[in-house]
């Protein structure tokens, strides 16, 4: 789950995958808009095939954040 | 009242830093809602902050505000999920998609960041065309500005 959280990432954000770090804040160290954060969701809804209802965003503040989400959730 | 600060290539803290100097507020103390939206402690002054690339805005107010910035951009995946169906309709008619797609994104934007729920409360449940939300464009910048009772 990581290597595919990190690849969307990298991809949504045109990010170096070397750049993104599981302790990184999705805010302050990789500098996420509001945009990039629902389009990252919406590329990882897709990647994972589930729904990422809006009112569980504000639990992504890391890069773990979403891989722990995701394996509990996908 | 409502007053709009601009600066560049400053982080959103010195950017609130500088903004809330013209107001005397020299020592920020700050507490947050259950959403994180950020206000001043003890202070009937409102603030919003909104950053894109190197700009950052500030927005003061002496009542709920909130306020976003955003380069001209066109992001169908997310019209598809988080906008209503008249604003699918509003951009897939524009001849200008990524302008209109802008628009919409920042009012939307502004809106449920002045409410203080951000992204909280679902972005599918504001629907910009019945909202009274200017927006300004230079230079492919966007910006929307939203006072309480707008």
């Amino acid at each position: 789950m990581k290597d595919k959280v990190v690849s969307i990432i990298a991809e949504t954000t045109g990010m170096a995958k070397e750049d993104i770090k599981e302790s990184s804040n999705l805010l302050t160290d990789l500098e996420l808009e509001s945009l990039d954060i629902v389009t990252l969701v919406a590329e990882l809804e897709k990647a994972v095939g589930k729904e990422i209802p809006d009112k569980d965003i504000k639990e992504f503040q890391t890069v773990q954040d979403i891989i722990d989400y995701l394996e509990k959730n996908a | 009242m409502l007053k709009i600060y601009e600066y560049k290539d400053i982080s959103s803290k010195e950017a609130l830093k500088r903004a809330l100097k013209n107001y005397n507020i020299n020592n920020i103390e700050l507490v947050y809602n259950e959403y994180g939206k950020p206000y001043l402690k003890d202070n009937a002054i409102y603030f919003n902050i909104s950053h894109t690339k190197n700009i950052v805005v500030v927005a003061v107010s002496d009542t709920e505000v909130g306020i976003d910035i955003q380069y001209k951009c066109y992001k169908p995946r997310v019209k598809d999920k988080y906008f209503t169906k008249s604003e699918i309709e509003y951009i897939d008619n524009a001849l200008d998609k990524e302008d209109a797609f802008t628009r919409v994104w920042v009012k939307k934007e502004a809106y449920v960041k002045m409410l203080g729920q951000g992204l909280s409360y679902g972005l599918r449940n504001v629907d910009t065309n019945s909202l009274n939300i200017d927006v300004q464009m230079k230079d492919n910048l966007y910006m929307a500005v939203c006072l309480k009772n707008s």
